[in-house]
Formats: C-alpha cells, structure tokens, sequence
C-alpha cells in the first residue's frame, strides 16, 4: 500500500513544479542560513573557550583558598614540590603548568600602567597549551640567564613596545616591600583572552620567585585532563586529595562563557522555531491547495474503495517528500557553508578593535558538528507534519459522492 | 477600475489575505521591537561609557589618543581653556591630567590611573560625583585626599580615612611620591573603571606631578551632543593646527565598532527569517494568483493588457502591504516608545555581565523614528518584491491558455 502512496505522492509534487521548487527553495535556503549561524556562533564561543583553557585555566585550576578573594601573594601555594608529585599520581591528568603572578605597575621611560606580572615556565606552558603558537611577534624564549619577558599584545601596544624596548615593573614583595625589576621585551602574545593581553607581563618562575623573594611557591597551578568526561572526576578526586585548596573547574571561573553558550543555545533554538513555525505555514499554503484542488480525484479514490489510510499517506509522502529534498538540499548548501568558514575561516579583520573588546578573534571559525544536521532534520519534519494537519482534517470531513458530482466544494 | 476589482479579489480571497495581512503585521512589529531593543541596548552601552567619565568630546594634543604618553601632554593649559572658554557650542568643560602610578595600601599595591581633576566642574561633565558610595566627594581645596573606586578599594584593602601610598612619575620623569588620605569610594558600574581608577583634586596633584598648567586633555560637554561629529569638526577649525577635538565615536572607537559588528550579526540572522517570510508570502501569492488563472485569461480575453493585470495584482499586494505595514508600525512603534520612556529591567545582568561594561539592570528601548522608518519600508519592500515572480510567471500565458490551465 505505500508503494502505491509513495509513487502517486512522488508524481504529485512535479505535477505542480513551479510551487514545489519553491517551497524546497524555502526550506533550504533558510536551513542553510540557520546551519551557518549555528556553526559561526558556536564556533566564536568554543574558541574563546578553547583560548581562555589553554592560556589560562586548563580544565581545572588550583589556588590556595581565599586568594582569588585577595589576589595577595599572603594566599599563595607553598611547597609546590608536594603538589606536583600528588599531580603526577592521577593518571587522567595531562599536564599542569604553575604559575606565580603579582600585581604592580609597568613603566617605560615615557608612560606607566597597571599590569600583573606572571612567572611562568615555557616548556610547561607549551606542553600545557601551546603558549608558543600565540606568539606575534619575536620568539618564545626569556633569553639568556633568563633576562627578557614576553607581553601582551594590548598592552605592547599601548606602550608601543617592541622587541628589544626595555621596561620596568614595580610590585610589592612577598615580605611588603617596594621594588622594580627590568627587562627587555623578547616576545608579543596575543591569546584572545582580554586579561591576558591587555595585562600581563610574563617572565620566567625563576626570575619572578627571585623578585618577589618567595621560593617553591604559586598562586595558581592548571590542569589539562585528557578526556572531557574525566573533568568532573578528577576534580572530585583532587578536592579529596588537597582538602585545603581550591580546586576550581573552568566554566566555575569563567562562568560567563557557559552562559554565552547557553544563550546561543536558546537562541538557537529560538531561531529554528520561529524559522520553521513560519516555513510550516508555506508548506501548509501549498499543501492545502494541492489538497483543494484535487478534492475530486481524492474523492473518486475514496469512492471506488481505496482505503482512506492510502489517501493520507500519500498526502503526508507529498509533504515528506518536499521537506525531505528540501532539508537535502539545505544540509548541502549549509555544509558548503560550514565547511568553508571552519577551514578558511571569516574574514572580520577590519572590525578588529571592536571584536578583541569582547574577546572574539578577528578571523572566525565556524564549528561543524553532526548533531547540527539532526536538529535541522527534527525541525523539517515538525513543520512538514504541522503543515498537513488543517488539509487532512478537511479531506475527512468530505462525501465523496457528492463532491464528484459538484456538490461540494 | 483596478483598485475595485483588486478589493474584490482581497476580499474574496480571504486565506492568502489574512495570512498575509498577519505575517506582514507580525514581522513588522517584530522587526521594529527587534531593532529597537538592539539599538536601545548598544546606546545604553555607549551612553554609559561616555556619560560616566569620558566625556562627549575631548580636546587633547595631536597623537595623544595612539600614544597618550607625556610626550603627548597638552603643554599650556591656560590658552586652549581661554579658547573653549569662548566658544559658545560647549556647555561646560574641565581639563584633567591622567597618569598610573602604583598605589599602596597596608598590604597590597595595584598599579591605577590617578587623575587629577577640578572637583566642582566634574558634576556636569562625569558621573563622578554622583558615584558616590560612600565618605565624600572631593572639593576644589581638597590636599592629600584621594577619591577611588569601590574595587579598587577592594583590591588595596582600604576604607574612608585609610592612607594609600603613591609611587608614579612625575612629567619630568622622576619619581614622584605621596601619601593620600580616602576621602570617598564610588561605584559606577564600570568594573574595569571602578577597579583601576582614582581622582585627586588637580591642583594638588600638580604640585606633585610638576604639571602645574598642564594637562593631558580637556573633557568637553557640548549643548548639543546629538550633533556631534559638527560640533567637534567646528570646534576643530577653531583650534591651533597641533590640537585635535575627538568625539566619543573616536575616543570610544572599538566599543562604537563593537557595537556595529553586534548589529551586523542581529541583521545578518534576522535576514533568514525574512528570507522564509518572503518565500511564503510568494507562496501565498502564486497559489492565489494562479487558482485565478481561468479568470485572469477571461479578463485578458476581455481586452485587458498583461500591464492592467499586472497592475491589479500589483495593488493588491499594494493594499495589504499598505495595511499592514501600517497597523505593524503603530504597534511597534508605540510598543518601543513606551519601552524608551520605561526601559525592561532584567534583574541581574548588570551583575553578570559587569565585566562587559554592562552598568545597569535596565534596557531601554530605541525609539527613532528614522529606524522605525526603514524598517517599515523593508517589510513593505519584501512584500511587493515576493510578488514579482508570481506575477511575471502568469503573464507569460497567453489568454488562451490562461483560461484553460487546469
């Protein structure tokens, strides 16, 4: 039986092309549309998170409690050496890096600013987070003797600061005392993550420890954890492990980018619904004529015994069909798309300033993920259901006698 | 003659002109709501970044705003005053000297802006004053007190009465040193801006920083800031060649882009919705237009031209898009009037998004009757547009043909 639905529904739809081109047009272009969005936004977001993880917080951070209240070297990790060793027993943990940062003023001969300055070690960072490929400018290194500092790229260029230009940071030590410390720039990094670039000086974990007059000590240690699903365990297993340490996961620090997500998620969601809502009502247009018009037929159908079962479903196929061709053609178009914005990228360079505000980059990256073309499929398909409804209610209602000899109608 | 038989049609066919009637209607209201929300929320942006502390205009040395160094200081601070002191555009006035130093509480040290400012012309220039949080507001004869923000404070640990120790440079590059007594703590919102500022009375700071009649830029009120960018190009020729007047469009100018590139991508997702509310209505329409098929052939049979068809279907798009725009507008329009004059609070997202800029709970809407302009006229525009198709595709039969389609 739907062998016969399926091929009558079939011809159906090209009998009136003109109007099922159009509502296949319909649906995908709009399809595609939402499923550039989609991958556009959605990859503006993962890739700040992505950047904030791998120059800032890993999956997971450690600090001392109380320091992120105080930010004062008072809060510090001590006997980091401990740490570490306790670190390297879980084996979901990939890497860690520590870090030991105090706040103070940077100064060139000619201007001065607020900045933290940021022990780091490099071969850590890079196995951490590939520190390295933010580099713009200069090399990854602190030099000889550890003598040189890498800096933000903002921060570079309030100073109009270049490779070689020397500057001097002031802070308070460890013991409360003033002092200042210069160096000579050896690198420019730009990270997308705002606090970075606009902020920090980064120098090497000896020569800041030296400074500060503080030995086997950090205010921050971060953890890169292998797998996804591991996070939350191994967060519970190092809160046991270091009971009096804050152990902190990402999206706890920064929960602002969770909640981008889930605000685009909803819009999303939003959009799709609006968008197909009304894609539902021209499916429904052409649906119902296409109904109307062969109100005859159906009734001499009906008449000489075809089960009403057999009318509905081929009325349901002509939807499903033009829907079906429609989200085909759209996935298509909207995987084009994709695939051309997550490999070559948007171009947004000359909004730059206005983008690096709010910590987006300047060439975007789409995502492209499965589950994109199923939540298209899911809308098509609630819209191409909606739309037969009002039609099938009316082919029910009809007496066929009366309709083939132009009663009805 | 048209305009009848185009009535009769409407009201005959009542389907395609009710869904059209209401889509069209919708789309405008939520069209003009969309945009006026979006807009309202990025002039609440702007509107707070200027209003607070920098001012609608400001007049500094050439290469001060890439480079605001004390290279780049305004040298004779006397003669640019006498100058908008004369220039009856501007409304009030202050010059201000801005330089970071690290300040010190018992425990903690931060590296901070410290700006010398004249206390009593601030009222009308800044929100300053009015930030006020808590002790006192600084005043022209203030000394050694420092006026900062509330994180600030936070950060150095410090209260009303508290000492704070200033280490920074003077303009001739020695170290100049001070201790400050908290006067007042304030809280504009800004959170980078209440965490890193804190504001001396300049006469004071001054005799600290040698920069006795000097000043890094002069922050400008005019008493019409909605032209601003005549007011500042006027005020530009009135000034000696080596000073600039910068609007907040150029002192604020990758917020302003910000902006745009938000409003870039709200139209750029809108546009999809338009493109699915242009495809149904075209629908709607060649649906319509072609169950008429048989009595569009007799017309033309009748002696009608394909222009007077054309024409007919044409004004009865013409009337629903007319109709509905109309009624769409009103709606909008008084809907984002009414939510300009009381904006929607969402409670807590000030909070949440402190660190964006964001100051206030409250979202006011965008009432401009330009915009609402626009706006309408695109709805209207994308209705006469979906039928063009529908139309040229019918008159491509001939009357014959017409009157037999089937």
């Amino acid at each position: 039986m739907y062998k016969i639905s399926r091929h009558l529904a079939w011809l159906s739809i090209w009998r009136r092309k003109t109007r099922s081109v159009m509502v296949i047009m319909m649906i995908a272009l709009s399809l595609s549309g939402l499923l550039g969005l989609q991958g556009l936004y959605d990859g503006m977001i993962s890739h700040m998170i992505n950047t904030t993880i791998r120059s800032d917080t890993g999956e997971i951070s450690l600090y001392a409690k109380e320091y992120r209240l105080h930010k004062s070297l008072d809060y510090r990790l001590s006997r980091t050496v401990n740490l570490e060793s306790k670190l390297s027993q879980i084996e979901e943990i990939d890497a860690y890096t520590l870090r030991l940062e105090q706040e103070g003023l940077i100064a060139t001969a000619h201007k001065s600013l607020g900045a933290t300055l940021k022990g780091i070690s490099l071969e850590s960072e890079q196995r951490f987070g590939q520190l390295d490929a933010f580099i713009t400018q200069g090399e990854y290194s602190f030099g000889k003797d550890d003598k040189n500092a890498l800096i933000g790229s903002a921060l570079a260029k309030k100073f109009n600061l270049e490779i070689g230009s020397r500057v001097i940071f002031t802070a308070q030590d460890a013991t409360g005392e003033i002092n200042s410390i210069s160096f000579r720039i050896s690198g420019i990094l730009k990270t997308g993550n705002q606090s970075l670039d606009e902020h920090t000086v980064f120098i090497s974990m000896e020569k800041i420890s030296q400074f500060l007059t503080l030995q086997q000590s950090a205010t921050q240690i971060a953890l890169r954890v292998k797998e996804t699903v591991e996070i939350k365990q191994v967060q519970d297993e190092l809160k046991k492990v270091l009971p009096n340490i804050d152990v902190l996961r990402w999206d706890e620090l920064y929960p602002l980018l969770i909640q981008m997500q889930e605000i685009m998620d909803i819009f999303n969601l939003a959009s799709y619904a609006i968008v197909f809502i009304v894609a539902a009502l021209g499916i429904f247009g052409v649906m119902l004529v296409s109904v109307l018009e062969r109100m005859r037929e159906f009734s001499i159908m009906l008449a000489i015994g075809t089960p009403y079962s057999t009318v509905r479903n081929q009325i349901i196929m002509e939807a499903s069909f033009l829907g079906i061709i429609g989200f085909i053609a759209g996935a298509f178009l909207g995987w084009l798309a994709l695939l051309y914005m997550s490999t070559i990228g948007v171009d947004m360079r000359s909004f730059e300033a206005g983008l690096e505000l709010y910590g987006y980059s300047a060439v975007m990256y789409a995502n492209m993920h499965l589950y994109y073309f199923f939540q298209a499929f899911f809308a098509v398909f609630f819209a191409t259901l909606l739309s037969v409804i009002w039609p099938l209610r009316k082919l029910k209602k009809i007496k066929p006698i009366q309709v083939i000899q132009g009663k009805m109608l | 003659m048209l305009f009848s038989l185009a009535w009769k049609n409407i009201i005959k066919s009542k389907g395609r002109s009710i869904i059209t009637l209401l889509l069209s209607t919708f789309t405008t209201i939520f069209f003009i709501i969309y945009v006026a929300f979006m807009d309202g929320s990025h002039h609440q942006f702007i509107k707070s970044s200027v209003e607070i502390y920098t001012g609608y205009a400001h007049v500094n040395l050439k290469g001060y705003i890439d480079d605001s160094s004390y290279d780049n200081l305004i040298e004779d601070a006397h003669s640019i005053e006498e100058m908008i002191k004369n220039d009856s555009s501007i409304k009030a006035y202050s010059p201000r000297f801005e330089t970071y130093a690290l300040l010190s509480g018992d425990e903690k040290s931060v590296g901070s802006m410290v700006v010398g400012i004249v206390p009593s012309r601030e009222a009308s220039l800044s929100k300053l004053p009015s930030s006020l949080i808590k002790g006192e507001y600084l005043s022209d004869k203030d000394e050694n007190l420092i006026y900062i923000g509330s994180e600030l404070a936070k950060r150095l640990k410090v209260d009303i009465g508290s000492e704070i120790a200033m280490v920074g440079s003077s303009i001739d590059y020695s170290i100049a040193a001070d201790l400050f007594t908290v006067k007042g703590i304030f809280k504009t919102g800004l959170f980078e801006f209440d965490s890193q500022s804190a504001f001396v009375n300049k006469s004071y700071l001054d005799t600290i920083m040698l920069s006795e009649n000097i000043a890094s830029y002069f922050t400008l009120y005019f008493h019409d800031n909605d032209h601003i960018d005549k007011m500042t190009s006027d005020l530009q020729n009135s000034l000696p060649s080596e000073y600039e007047a910068a609007s907040w469009k150029i002192l604020l100018s990758a917020l302003v882009q910000a902006m745009l590139v938000d409003s870039i991508f709200n139209y750029i997702s809108i546009s999809i919705f338009f493109l699915v509310i242009f495809f149904v209505i075209m629908i709607f329409s060649y649906v319509n237009i072609y169950t008429r098929a048989r009595e569009i052939g007799l017309l033309r049979a009748l002696g009608l031209t394909s222009k007077d068809i054309f024409g007919m279907l044409f004004v009865e798009i013409l009337i629903l898009a007319t109709l509905s725009i109309v009624i769409g507008t009103l709606i909008g329009a008084s809907i984002a009037y009414y939510y300009e004059l009381n904006p929607i609070v969402i409670s807590g997202i000030a909070e949440t998004y402190k660190e964006y800029g964001v100051v206030s709970d409250e979202i006011p809407m965008h009432f401009d009757l330009f915009t609402i302009a626009w706006n309408a006229l695109t709805i209207f525009m994308l209705n006469l547009a979906a039928i063009l198709y529908p139309v040229t595709k019918i008159n491509k039969l001939t009357a014959m043909e017409a009157m037999r389609y089937v």
